[in-house]
C-alpha cells in the first residue's frame, strides 16, 4: 500500500524493487551463505540508478524517506549491499576533500564504528587518531574489503572525529567473519597506525552533532531495512498457507495460523508507519526527529523479529531447513535489529526521555522560590 | 507532547480558534455533575455549544451543518480538547457511525431530518447491532420486521447498546427476509424509541457507569420511511459502517491515549515505589517506555491510514490494523498505570500524593472492554487473515 507517497517516491519504489528482483534474487545472499558470493554487478547496478546518493542534495525528491524506501526494499531482498553504511558515510563527507566521491554520492563507504564497551552508544572509542595515525579495533563493519572507504570513528586530542581510509591502506588489515548474516559480511577491521591525510578527516566541535545527526539517518533505513526483510517473510509465509496442506485443507484456513499471520501483519503496520513517520520528521527538520527516529527503531526491531518468527512458525520444519530461503530474510532481520541500537538500547533512550519530561514536570509545577 | 500535524502551520489558526473556545467555555471540575442523568444532560449541553462554535462534525457536508474539512482538521480539534481534558462529546455514535451512513446512503428527507440533531446533540443515538445470541456472529441476528404495508413490525431485542435511556434514535439491524442467508436478508431501520413497544432496561458495566442498556421491541411499528438504504442491503451498510468507525474512533482514542500517559508520566515523579519515586525504578521506566511506543506508534499508525484513506476517497480495511494497535495501546496504557501506583493500585482517592486512583482503575476496567467493542480482536484478526491477507477462509 502506497498511497501515502508522493508520486516520485513511489516511482522509486518500484524501480528499486524491479532492479533488486532482477540482480538480487535471494539466491545472491544464498552465494554469500555458501562463502562464494559477488555482488560487484549489484553494486554498479545500484551506482547506475543514482542510491547512493538518494537524500543527498536539497532539492532531491526523496529524502531519508526515500532511502528507507530503498533499504526495506534491500530488507525484502536480504541484498549484500553497502546502501545504508553508504548513505552515513556520505553524510559525514560533506566538507572533507578526500571524501568528495562519497559526499558526491559516487563511492560507497562502510562504517567503522562500533567497538567492544560501549556498543551503540558509541561514546569515548579507545581507537585513536594522533598525528595522523589511525590506531584501533572495529567490530561488525559491514563489507569492509569491498567499500571504496571506511569511515572511522576515532578519538582526537580535541575530541571525536571521523577519518576516512580506504581499506587497502597500509596498516589496515580486515578481517571477515562470516557472521549470522553472510550477506552483510560483518568484519573486523584492525587499524596499526594506518596513516590518515589531514583532508580525510571531519573533526572540529560539531563533529559529535554531525555524526549523531548521521546515524539517525542510518538508524532509520536500518529499521526499515529489517522490517523489508520481515515483510518478505511474511509474504512467503501466507503464500506457504495457501499452498501446504494438512488435515485435508490448506494450513491457511486454519485460524490459529490466521490469527498469527494477522497479528504480524499488524505489527509490521504499525511499525512501517512509525519508520515513515520518522523518516518524514527528519526530512522536514522537525525538533525531536532523532527521539522519532530512536522510537521507530525500537518498535521496529521488536516488529521485525516478531514478524519473522511468525513466518517460521507457520512454515513448520521445511523452514528450519538450510535449503530454505526464510532463514536467509530471518538472518537479516537478526542483523537490523542489532545494528544502530537494538530495542532495548532505544527503550532505554525513551525511559530516559520519559523520565527528564517528568522531572521537568515536577520541576515546573513546583512552587518558586521567590 | 507532539502533534499528528506538528510540520504543518496550515491548522495554526484552527489551533488558535478552538484554545480561544476553550479558554472561554471550558467548564470547571466541579461544574461537572456527578448524577448520570445530569451528567448527560450537561455533555448534551457542551456539544450544544461546541456545535453553535461548528466544532463537532467538521468533516460533514457545510450543507449539514459541518465545515466540509478534511480530517486533518478534526483531528487538531480533537488534539486541543483532549489536551485541555474538554468533556467527551456525547454523541459520538450519530457523529462517526450513524451521520456518516445517513450521508452516504440516506434519502434526502432523512438527511433533512435527522443530521442537524446529531450535531446539536438535540438528539442521540445508539446503535442496535449485538444481540444476546448474536455477538460476533452478528449474522445470525434474530430481531425480525415484517412487512406490513406501509410499516414494518419490530419484535426482538438488542443488548449492549450505549446511552439508550436517553436516545432518541436507535439504528436496528432486522431480520427481514428469514428465508435468505444470513447476510442478505437484514435491513437497517431507523427505531423512534418513544414508540409504543419498546423496553429499554439500563446494565450496569463493569465500571459502575450504567451505559449500556437492553433494548426489547414488542410489535413495534416502524414507518417504511425509515428504512435506511436498500431492503435486504444492512448487512453492507452496517459492515461499511463499522470499518468507517474504526479509523476516527482510533485516531480519537490516540489523542485521548497520549494525553492521559502524559499524565501518568507526571504522576510517576509523585507515586513512591521502593522508596524514591517510581519513575526512577528501572522496571517503571521501561513499562511506561513501552506504553510510549505503543501509543506513538498508534498515532503513526492511524495518521497514515488516515492519509491513505484520504487519498483513496474512502476508508479501507486498514482500520482493522487501527482497532487492533488501538485496542493494545490503551491496554498497555492501562497496564503501565497499575504498575506505577503499585501497591496503592487498588486502593481509593485519599492517598497523598495529589492523584486519583479511581482514575486509573476506571480506565484499567474500561480499556478491557476495547479488544472487545465495535468488532473484537479476534474478529479483526479475521478480517485481517481473510480480506487483507487473503488467506482462505476458516471453518467456523
Amino acid at each position: 500500500m502506497t498511497l501515502d507517497l508522493t508520486p516520485e517516491r513511489r516511482d522509486l519504489l518500484s524501480v528499486a524493487s524491479a532492479l533488486l528482483d532482477a540482480r538480487a534474487p535471494l539466491g545472491l545472499a544464498r552465494e554469500f551463505l555458501e562463502e562464494r558470493g559477488d555482488a560487484a554487478e549489484l553494486w554498479g547496478a545500484m551506482a547506475g540508478a543514482g542510491w547512493y546518493g538518494v537524500g543527498l542534495a536539497e532539492d532531491d525528491p526523496f529524502g531519508v524517506t526515500g532511502l528507507c524506501l530503498l533499504a526495506w526494499e534491500c530488507g525484502e531482498h536480504a541484498a549484500p549491499t553497502p546502501l545504508v553504511d553508504t548513505a552515513v558515510a556520505a553524510r559525514l563527507a560533506a566538507g572533507v576533500p578526500a571524501a568528495s566521491a562519497l559526499a558526491a554520492g559516487d563511492a560507497t563507504a562502510a562504517l567503522a564504528a562500533l567497538e567492544g564497551e560501549h556498543d551503540w552508544q558509541l561514546t569515548d572509542p579507545t581507537t585513536v587518531l594522533r598525528a595522523g595515525r589511525l590506531t584501533g579495533t572495529k567490530l561488525a563493519v559491514r563489507h569492509a574489503g569491498a567499500v571504496d572507504l571506511l569511515a572511522v570513528v576515532a578519538d582526537t586530542q580535541a575530541g571525536i572525529a571521523v577519518a576516512f581510509v580506504p581499506p587497502a591502506a597500509p596498516g589496515v588489515t580486515v578481517e571477515p567473519g562470516p557472521g549470522l548474516d553472510p550477506a552483510s559480511a560483518v568484519c573486523r577491521v584492525v587499524f596499526d597506525g594506518a596513516p590518515v591525510a589531514e583532508d580525510a578527516v571531519l573533526g572540529g566541535p560539531a563533529a559529535r552533532d554531525q555524526l549523531d545527526a548521521a546515524l539517525a539517518v542510518g538508524t532509520i533505513a536500518t529499521a526499515a531495512e529489517g522490517l523489508g526483510a520481515a515483510s518478505r517473510a511474511l509474504t512467503m509465509a501466507v503464500d506457504y498457507a495457501q499452498d501446504r496442506r494438512q488435515f485435508g485443507r490448506p494450513i491457511g484456513s486454519f485460524q490459529a495460523l490466521q490469527h498469527l499471520m494477522a497479528e504480524a501483519h499488524v505489527e509490521r503496520e504499525v511499525a512501517w508507519a512509525t519508520v515513515l513517520g520518522a523518516a518524514g520528521e527528519l526530512d522536514a527538520q522537525a525538533a525531536g526527529a532523532e527521539a522519532a527516529v530512536s522510537l521507530a527503531k525500537a518498535l521496529a526491531s521488536r516488529a521485525s523479529r516478531a514478524v519473522v518468527e511468525a513466518s517460521l512458525q507457520v512454515h513448520g520444519g521445511i523452514a528450519f531447513t538450510w535449503e530454505h530461503d526464510v532463514h536467509l530474510l530471518q538472518r537479516r532481520v537478526l542483523e537490523c535489529e542489532r545494528r544502530f541500537g537494538d530495542a532495548i538500547h532505544h527503550e532505554r533512550i525513551q525511559g530516559e526521555l520519559i523520565a527528564e519530561r517528568a522531572t521537568a514536570a515536577l520541576q515546573s509545577a513546583a512552587p518558586s522560590a521567590a | 507532547m507532539d502533534d499528528v500535524t506538528a510540520h504543518d502551520n496550515e491548522h495554526q489558526e484552527l489551533r488558535e480558534e478552538v484554545r480561544a473556545f476553550l479558554a472561554e467555555h471550558m467548564p470547571a471540575p466541579d461544574d461537572v455533575p456527578v448524577d448520570f442523568d445530569a451528567y448527560v444532560e450537561f455533555l448534551r449541553g457542551w456539544q450544544r455549544r461546541l456545535h453553535e462554535a461548528r466544532l463537532v462534525g467538521l468533516t460533514w457536508p457545510a450543507e449539514y451543518g459541518g465545515r466540509g474539512a478534511p480530517q486533518a482538521e478534526q483531528i487538531v480539534v480533537n488534539e486541543e480538547f483532549a489536551r485541555a481534558e474538554a468533556p467527551r462529546v456525547i454523541g459520538f455514535m450519530g457523529l462517526d457511525v450513524l451521520g456518516p451512513s445517513i450521508v452516504e446512503y440516506g434519502t434526502d428527507e432523512q438527511r433533512a431530518r435527522y443530521l442537524e440533531p446529531i450535531l446539536s446533540a438535540r438528539e442521540l443515538w445508539c446503535q442496535g447491532f449485538s444481540e444476546p445470541g448474536s455477538g460476533s456472529d452478528l449474522a445470525s441476528l434474530r430481531t425480525r420486521a415484517v412487512d406490513a404495508g406501509d410499516h414494518f413490525v419490530l419484535d426482538g431485542q438488542k443488548i449492549w447498546t450505549s446511552f439508550a435511556t436517553h436516545a432518541r434514535w436507535c439504528s436496528v439491524l432486522a431480520r427481514t427476509d428469514p428465508d435468505a442467508p444470513p447476510h442478505k436478508g437484514i435491513s437497517y431501520l431507523i427505531v423512534d424509541l418513544r414508540s409504543p413497544g419498546i423496553e429499554v432496561r439500563p446494565l450496569v458495566q463493569v465500571t459502575g457507569d450504567p451505559e449500556f442498556t437492553e433494548v426489547f421491541f414488542d410489535q413495534v411499528e416502524v414507518p417504511k420511511e425509515n428504512l435506511l438504504g436498500p431492503l435486504h442491503g444492512g448487512w453492507q451498510m452496517a459492515m461499511h459502517t463499522l470499518a468507517h468507525e474504526r479509523g476516527p474512533a482510533a485516531l480519537a482514542t490516540q489523542v485521548q491515549l497520549r494525553v492521559r500517559l502524559e499524565r501518568l508520566i507526571r504522576e510517576a515523579a509523585l507515586v513512591p515505589r521502593f522508596g524514591r519515586p517510581a519513575i526512577e525504578a528501572p522496571e517503571i521506566r521501561s513499562a511506561l517506555a513501552r506504553a510510549h511506543i505503543a501509543v506513538e506508534g498508534l498515532r503513526c499508525q492511524t495518521s497514515r491510514s488516515s492519509a491513505i484513506a484520504t487519498a483513496r476517497g474512502a476508508p479501507g480495511l486498514e482500520s482493522s490494523v487501527d482497532k487492533v494497535a488501538s485496542a493494545a495501546a490503551e491496554q498497555l496504557v492501562m497496564a503501565a498505570a497499575m504498575d506505577v501506583l503499585g501497591a496503592y493500585a487498588t486502593h481509593g482517592d485519599g492517598a497523598d500524593w495529589g492523584i486519583s486512583t479511581a482514575r486509573w482503575q476506571h480506565g484499567y476496567l474500561y480499556g478491557r472492554a476495547s479488544s472487545v467493542y465495535g468488532g473484537s480482536l479476534q474478529i479483526q484478526r479475521n478480517i485481517l487473515a481473510e480480506r487483507v491477507l487473503g488467506l482462505p477462509r476458516s471453518a467456523r
